[in-house]
């Protein structure tokens, strides 16, 4: 995993940040921590901290630090791609460091409305993001009805280091729509369904991307336009009887450089005790590698990308194991301790892995823990 | 069924929700529930002639946890009010570990366990947490179906009326 | 050429229409009622093991992790059958 792609997936994941502060949700602190590793020297450690409190009854705030730690090993090692590799020492091992911030705001409006925005910022010594969001959720019939629209704007400065030290930047922009609707079906169940749309234009290469063909090195070169759109649908339910609950949610996206994608995403969690839980969860994915039709027919044998994973073709398995521990039990017979009783503990394991040959396996293994103060 | 036809189905069934539940001058629909803390049973007969507030909270009710401290002032500050707090847990123990201390030892609340949601039901309440203030008649007052902590001060006003005869 | 277009358009129909029965059958599998849920009938859907992870946001770092191998954009989860509190 490469901090730069990780600060820029961060930006687009801020949708889903933001909307998770909601009016119906509780106060809370959280202290995660999670160490990925692949099947390459790559590590990546993050620690976060989040926060989001209830302010004058109708008004929620939401802050989220978060800092990324990557080592690599030393350059010669991963020689073939150099991507996110903006030092150029050959010697010495990698070490790249990120700091993220988020923060949001969302007000009840009439009782049915609620109004959000989100700034977020994400730095790294070649790399710079920022984003703007807003939403808008409406309720329908008690809310067994909603609709959420949220719309971004993310600014980036791709930044690219070069041989004598110094830092060329590059601007890319993307715009992004959502519209959600959850529709509840039981007291039990419930399903949601949305499209995502996108437009990303300006650098949208990575500057450090090169391949190596024969005794020449030719850098990556893509369109610089691209437009995105997803479709999705999620169904979940309770299962009484078990104590347990499964989710299921399909999506599937396309863009205009004819790459198509299929995702399902299974999750099963049960109660094993009243206090703990355990929850599990197999994706899968399968992408369609790129063709640049209209914007290669211009310029034939101008775009290359052979090296970026992203826009090959691809298959995809996500496999995780967890458990979820609330201190209320223990609180109950400690009451001493009783300002801990909305306190819980999570941990897990996941293996994100690839069908591929042996040159082109892919592995990492990531392991989460987070600390949740619910008050 | 077309697609069509069965998504406009779900949508005018989510769409419609009828109110079923006493409006303010109708008479409040009695109960009698175990308590919370410990044993024994209470009702709404038991407090005849006496101003009644019922507050309807739950472990899974996020703005509850900020409404019950509040309760407990109420409780406190109107002697002779009487405040029945049903909380409408499935499971007895999760809504035992969302009270604090402070709300456990509180002598004004009395806590009742509605676990089948009946009286829920019979209120038909649009909101979680909900407050209904009951007079000495026995006859609904007031409503607040999901109400925050910025209601407080309206809900306060409202009972002094009650209790002083308006 | 006119045999092979309407045998296409034939696929195309067919294929909308099983796109349509499966979605149908994915709502009957999680249909438990076609009700108005009421604001005190929510504590399953307000439990924690549905979709913990969304609950607090923890999901973004499993997001991020396929955004670095994967072309899909969005991520699936939002507000709306939680616990049906204040109104």
């Amino acid at each position: 995993m490469r901090l730069r792609e990780v600060g820029a997936a961060a930006a687009l994941c801020l949708g889903l940040a933001a909307m998770n502060a909601h009016a119906d949700q509780i106060d809370y602190s959280a202290y995660p921590y999670s160490a990925f590793s692949e099947n390459r020297p790559t590590k990546v450690a993050t620690t976060a901290f989040s926060l989001v409190k209830t302010l004058f009854e109708k008004t929620r705030v939401m802050l989220d630090i978060e800092l990324d730690q990557t080592t690599d090993a030393p350059l010669e090692s991963d020689g073939t791609t150099g991507a996110s590799r903006p030092a150029r020492q050959s010697k010495s091992s990698f070490l790249k460091n990120r700091g993220q911030i988020i923060a949001g705001v969302q007000r009840d409006l009439f009782g049915n409305t609620e109004v959000s925005g989100s700034y977020y910022f994400s730095q790294e010594v070649d790399y710079s993001s920022q984003s703007v969001v807003g939403g808008l959720t409406q309720y329908f019939a008690e809310k067994n009805f909603t609709i959420e629209l949220t719309g971004q704007y993310q600014m980036d400065s791709v930044g690219e280091i070069r041989d004598d030290g110094s830092l060329l930047n590059r601007g890319k922009e993307v715009h992004k729509a959502s519209l959600r609707i959850t529709q509840l079906l039981s007291p039990v169940s419930f399903v949601r369904m949305g499209v995502d749309g996108q437009r990303d234009h300006g650098f949208l290469s990575d500057p450090y991307r090169k391949s190596i063909q024969g005794k020449d090195t030719i850098q990556e070169r893509v369109p610089s336009m691209r437009f995105r759109s997803a479709g999705w649908i999620e169904c979940d339910r309770f299962l009484t009887t078990l104590a347990a609950s499964w989710s299921v949610e399909y999506r599937y996206a396309f863009d205009d450089w004819n790459l198509a994608s299929h995702m399902l995403w299974f999750k099963f969690n049960k109660y094993i005790t009243p206090d703990w839980i355990l929850t599990t969860q197999y994706r899968y994915y399968i992408q369609s590698g790129i063709d640049f039709g209209d914007y290669a027919a211009g310029n034939p044998g101008y775009y290359f990308a052979p090296d970026d994973p992203k826009l090959k073709d691809g298959e995809y398995h996500f496999i995780g194991l967890g458990v979820t521990c609330y201190l209320r039990a223990f609180c109950r017979n400690h009451p001493t301790w009783d300002f801990l009783r909305r306190t819980s503990a999570a941990l897990k394991y996941s293996r994100y892995f690839n069908d591929a040959a042996a040159e082109n396996a892919y592995a990492g293994n990531l392991l989460e823990s987070r600390l949740s103060f619910e008050f | 069924m077309s697609v069509i036809r069965l998504s406009t189905l779900i949508l005018l069934g989510a769409l419609s929700a009828a109110f079923a539940g006493p409006k303010p001058g109708a008479p409040a629909p009695g109960f009698k529930l175990p308590h919370l803390l410990d044993g024994g049973e209470a009702g709404l007969k038991d407090y005849a002639g006496n101003v009644v507030v019922l507050d309807f909270w739950a472990s899974w009710c996020a703005p509850c946890a900020k409404t019950l401290p509040s309760l407990s002032r109420m409780g406190a500050g109107h002697p002779g009010l009487a405040v029945l707090a049903l909380s409408i847990d499935e499971d007895r123990d999760k809504a035992l570990d969302f009270l604090g201390r402070k709300e456990k030892a509180n002598p004004s609340l009395t806590y009742l366990h509605d676990r089948k949601r009946a009286v829920a039901e019979a209120y038909d309440l649009g909101g979680m947490p909900s407050l209904v203030i009951v007079d000495r008649k026995g006859l609904v007052r007031y409503r607040h179906d999901g109400y925050t902590e910025a209601d407080i001060p309206a809900i306060e006003a409202e009972i002094s009326a009650v209790m002083g005869g308006t | 050429m006119k045999a092979a277009l309407q045998a296409a358009t034939l696929a195309a129909a067919a294929s909308r229409t099983a796109v349509a029965y499966a979605a149908l059958a994915l709502l009957a599998l999680a249909l438990g009622g076609c009700a108005v849920v009421k604001p005190y009938e929510r504590e399953k859907l307000a439990d924690p093991i549905m979709n913990p992870d969304d609950a607090l946001g923890k999901q973004s770092v499993e997001l991020k992790l396929f955004s670095t191998r994967e072309a899909g954009i969005g991520g699936g989860s939002g507000v709306g059958g939680g616990c049906g509190c204040a109104k």
